[in-house]
C-alpha cells in the first residue's frame, strides 16, 4: 500500500494539471480564430485612412477581448513589406502616415504569402 | 549659558555663531543651479537660475524702421572663377590652343593622390606637344571647380571655359535647361556610381539573398528602422542624384524606365514618399565631409550616408569605416566631357583630341588606380533615365519647400559683436547675413541676440514674412563692435528664447548657429552651462571666426549631430548661405 502522503501529493498534482489543462483548453476554446492582418500603407486620403482605423479598430477590439488572436500586421507599400513588431492600437494607425503610390504587385504577394488574412486598403487604393 | 561660557569669551562666541548664520544665508542665496539631467530641468535652471544673472538688454528695430528696407535688393554674388585653382598648363603662350576645362573635385584635387585623375592627364597630354592641322599646339588646364558651382556660373553666362567635365549629367542638363549650348565630347570620361555607406550590421539585418538593394533600404528609412543624412542638394553631385532617384522612384518609372515630370513632383503620392523619407533625416550638411565625422561618431544615430564609390574605396581604408557596405542608387556617375556653342572649331577639335587620349587604355588604368571603377550596379542594372534641367531645377525648389515635412524651424543667431570683430571681420558677417536671408522659408523663425560685454536681443524670434526680412536687414545694419566676449550669455539668451518657443511646438526644429571670434572672458563658462546646452535639445552650429577654443566648440557641436565650421571673412558667406538653405 501507497504511502498516504504520497497518494496526497499525486492526486494533489494530478488535479492541478487537470486544472491547468482545463484553462489552457478553455482560453483556446475562447479565444477565437487567429488572422494576419494586411495593411495597404500607400497615399491614403486622411478621411478615408480615418475609415480604415475604424474597420481595424473592430478587429483590433476583439483581438483585446480575445474573441480572435490577430498573429500578425503587414503593411505593405509601394517600396515593399513590414512585418510590424507589434500589434499597433487603433490610435497608433491613425497616427501613421500613408505613403507612396497604390502597388498592386505587393499586395497581391503578401496576400498570396498569406491567403486567409484580412486586408485593409484605401478602397482598393489611389492608382 | 552663564555657565557654559564665560562672560569675557560670550562675545567672540556670539560673533562666531552671527558668522556661521552668514555664511549659511550666503550658501543658501548663491546656490547653484539644480542637477540638470532633463529637458525640464534644463529649461528650469536656465530661467530660474541662469538667465536671471545676465544683464541682458534688449535693442529691436521697430517695424516702421525697418519698413525703408527692401528685401529683394540682396543678391547672391556668383562665385569668382580665378579664386578656383587651374592646374596644368596656363593660358598664354606663342601658337597654342589653349583649353580650360572645368573639372569636378574628385578628379582634379592635387592633394589628394586618389582625387587627381584629371590633371594628371591633362600634364601626360600637354608633354606631348600635340598639335592641330594648323600647326598649333593644344595645352590644357584643368580648373578644380565643385560640379554645382560650376553649373552655377555657366548657367548664369558668368564664364566661358572650353569644356566641362561635371561628376554626372544632372548638371549637364541643368545648364542646358538655362540656355547653355552644350557639344558631347565624351560621354564617359572615368566611371563613377553614387551609392549609401551603411554599417555591416545594419547591411545584414536588411539583407535579402546576400545583397541590399536600394528599394530595400529606402523601405527600411520609409519604416522609420533607418537615420540617414545626405548633405546640400543644391551644391553635391551625390545628393542631387539621390533626390532625383527617390522622386524618380516614388513615382513608379523603375516599372518601365520613363521619364519624371514636373507634374509627378506635385503629386501627393510622390511627395508623401519624400516625407516619410525626410522623417528620417537626421541632418542636411553643407558638406560631405561633416557627414563622415558624424558618421564615426554615432552610428546609433547616423546609419546611412551617400558618397561615391572612389571616395568609398579610399574611406574603406580609414579606421571606423572598415565595417561599412556599399549600397549603389540613381544614374551613374560618369563624369562626361562636354564642350560649348561659344568654342571656336579649332577648339572644339583640339577638346576633341584632348577627350581621345583621356580615353586611351594606358590612361583607363592610370583612372582605375585611383578608384573609378566600373561596378557592377553600372554594369547591369536599369539606371534612371537622365532628367531635363528644368524637372531637376523642379526638384530642388520642392525639397527646399517640403524639407522639414510641416516642422517649423527655429534658429536663434547667436553673433559676437565685440571689440575685436570691427572693420572687415564684422562687415563680412553684415554681407553674409543679408545675402543668407534670401534661404530662409517663409514661416520659420528667426531670431538675433548679439553679445559683446552683455548679451543683447536685437530680432526677437518672429515667422519669416515679409516684415521680418526687413527687420532682420535693419538689425543686420544696425551692428557695431565693441566690448568684451560675454559669449556663454549670449548663447544662454538665445537657447533660452528657442526653449521658450519649444515649449509651445515640441514637434518643431530648433537651432542655435553661433558665430564667435574669441575665447568668452566675460559672465558664464561654458562649465557652468554646459549641461543646459546638452540637455536643451537644441541643435548648436559654431562657427570659429578667428582666435577660438576649438576644442570647446567642438564639444558644443558633439552635443548634438553637428560640426564646426571655420569661419573667415572669405568664406562666412558661403558658409552663412549653405547653413541657411539646408537649414531653414
Amino acid at each position: 500500500m501507497q504511502n498516504p502522503n504520497r497518494r496526497l501529493l499525486q492526486i494533489l498534482v494530478v488535479g492541478w494539471l487537470a486544472f491547468f489543462g482545463a484553462g489552457v483548453g478553455l482560453r483556446q476554446a475562447r479565444s477565437g480564430p487567429s488572422i494576419t492582418i494586411i495593411i495597404d500603407r500607400s497615399y491614403c486620403d486622411p478621411s478615408r485612412w480615418e475609415q480604415i482605423t475604424a474597420d481595424y479598430a473592430e478587429f483590433y477590439s476583439q483581438h483585446h477581448q480575445k474573441s480572435l488572436t490577430i498573429d500578425q500586421v503587414i503593411y505593405v507599400s509601394d517600396l515593399g513589406q513590414e512585418v510590424a513588431e507589434e500589434i499597433p492600437s487603433p490610435q497608433e494607425l491613425m497616427t501613421m502616415s500613408t505613403y507612396g503610390r497604390f502597388n498592386p504587385d505587393q499586395l497581391q504577394q503578401a496576400t498570396a504569402a498569406h491567403p486567409n488574412a484580412k486586408v485593409f486598403a484605401c478602397s482598393g487604393g489611389n492608382p | 549659558m552663564k555657565r557654559l561660557i564665560p562672560h569675557r569669551r560670550r562675545r567672540p562666541f556670539l560673533g562666531f555663531v552671527l558668522g556661521l548664520c552668514a555664511v549659511l544665508v550666503w550658501s543658501c542665496s548663491f546656490a547653484g543651479p539644480p542637477q540638470v539631467d532633463s529637458l525640464d530641468s534644463a529649461r528650469t535652471a536656465l530661467s530660474d537660475y541662469v538667465l536671471p544673472k545676465i544683464d541682458v538688454a534688449t535693442e529691436t528695430i521697430p517695424a516702421e524702421a525697418a519698413a525703408r528696407y527692401a528685401t529683394d535688393q540682396f543678391e547672391e554674388p556668383l562665385p569668382n572663377v580665378a579664386d578656383y585653382p587651374l592646374y596644368g598648363a596656363q593660358p598664354g603662350g606663342n601658337n597654342t590652343v589653349y583649353l580650360e576645362i572645368f573639372s569636378s573635385s574628385e578628379k582634379a584635387n592635387i592633394d589628394r593622390q586618389n582625387e587627381r585623375w584629371l590633371v594628371e592627364v591633362a600634364e601626360a597630354f600637354n608633354e606631348r606637344q600635340e598639335t592641330l592641322p594648323s600647326g598649333k599646339v593644344i595645352q590644357v588646364g584643368v580648373r578644380q571647380i565643385a560640379s554645382g558651382t560650376a553649373a552655377r556660373v555657366l548657367g548664369a553666362g558668368a564664364a566661358q571655359p572650353q569644356g566641362y567635365s561635371p561628376s554626372n549629367d544632372l548638371w549637364v542638363s541643368m545648364i542646358q535647361s538655362q540656355g547653355v549650348n552644350t557639344i558631347p565630347v565624351v560621354d564617359r570620361l572615368v566611371p563613377n556610381t553614387a551609392g549609401w555607406v551603411i554599417p555591416k550590421d545594419v547591411y545584414d539585418s536588411l539583407a535579402e539573398n546576400g545583397t541590399v538593394s536600394f528599394d530595400r533600404l529606402l523601405n527600411a528609412i520609409a519604416s522609420e528602422q533607418v537615420t540617414v543624412a545626405y548633405p546640400n542638394p543644391y551644391a553635391s553631385s551625390t545628393a542631387l542624384n539621390l533626390l532625383y532617384t527617390l522622386y524618380w522612384r516614388a513615382a513608379g518609372h523603375q516599372e518601365n524606365g520613363g521619364q519624371l515630370t514636373e507634374a509627378e513632383l506635385q503629386t501627393p503620392q510622390v511627395n508623401s514618399v519624400f516625407e516619410q523619407f525626410q522623417n528620417q533625416v537626421l541632418i542636411t550638411t553643407p558638406t560631405t565631409l561633416d557627414l563622415q565625422e558624424l558618421f564615426l561618431r554615432d552610428q546609433s544615430k547616423l546609419q546611412a550616408f551617400p558618397l561615391e564609390y572612389q571616395n568609398y574605396l579610399a574611406l574603406r581604408q580609414v579606421p571606423g569605416f572598415e565595417n561599412t557596405e556599399f549600397v549603389p542608387f540613381g544614374i551613374p556617375h560618369n563624369n562626361p566631357l562636354v564642350g560649348f556653342s561659344w568654342n571656336t572649331p579649332e577648339e572644339q577639335a583640339a577638346l576633341e583630341r584632348f577627350g581621345e587620349f583621356a580615353q586611351s587604355p594606358e590612361i583607363g588604368v592610370l583612372a582605375e588606380q585611383q578608384g573609378f571603377v566600373e561596378t557592377d550596379y553600372l554594369k547591369t542594372a536599369q539606371t534612371p533615365p537622365i532628367p531635363s534641367g528644368e524637372v531637376l531645377l523642379a526638384a530642388q525648389s520642392n525639397w527646399k519647400l517640403r524639407k522639414d515635412s510641416g516642422r517649423t524651424v527655429y534658429m536663434s543667431l547667436v553673433i559676437d559683436t565685440s571689440g575685436s570683430m570691427d572693420g572687415q571681420p564684422l562687415q563680412a558677417v553684415k554681407d553674409g547675413l543679408r545675402i543668407a536671408a534670401g534661404q530662409i522659408n517663409a514661416g520659420n523663425y528667426v531670431g538675433i541676440v548679439t553679445f559683446d560685454d552683455r548679451p543683447v536681443r536685437r530680432l526677437d524670434m518672429a515667422p519669416f514674412d515679409e516684415l521680418q526680412h526687413q527687420k532682420f536687414l535693419a538689425t543686420v545694419d544696425q551692428l557695431r563692435a565693441d566690448g568684451k566676449t560675454a559669449m556663454y550669455d549670449g548663447i544662454m539668451v538665445g537657447l533660452a528664447d528657442l526653449m521658450e518657443k519649444q515649449a509651445q511646438d515640441p514637434t518643431g526644429r530648433f537651432y542655435l548657429l553661433l558665430l564667435s571670434d574669441g575665447e568668452a572672458n566675460r559672465g558664464n563658462q561654458f562649465s557652468a552651462v554646459r549641461d543646459i546646452m546638452a540637455y536643451s535639445e537644441v541643435r548648436f552650429y559654431p562657427i570659429a571666426y578667428g582666435d577660438v577654443n576649438e576644442e570647446e566648440l567642438q564639444t558644443i557641436a558633439s552635443l548634438r549631430e553637428s560640426t564646426v565650421k571655420q569661419g573667415n571673412p572669405d568664406n562666412v558667406q558661403t558658409l552663412f548661405k549653405d547653413l541657411f538653405q539646408v537649414n531653414l
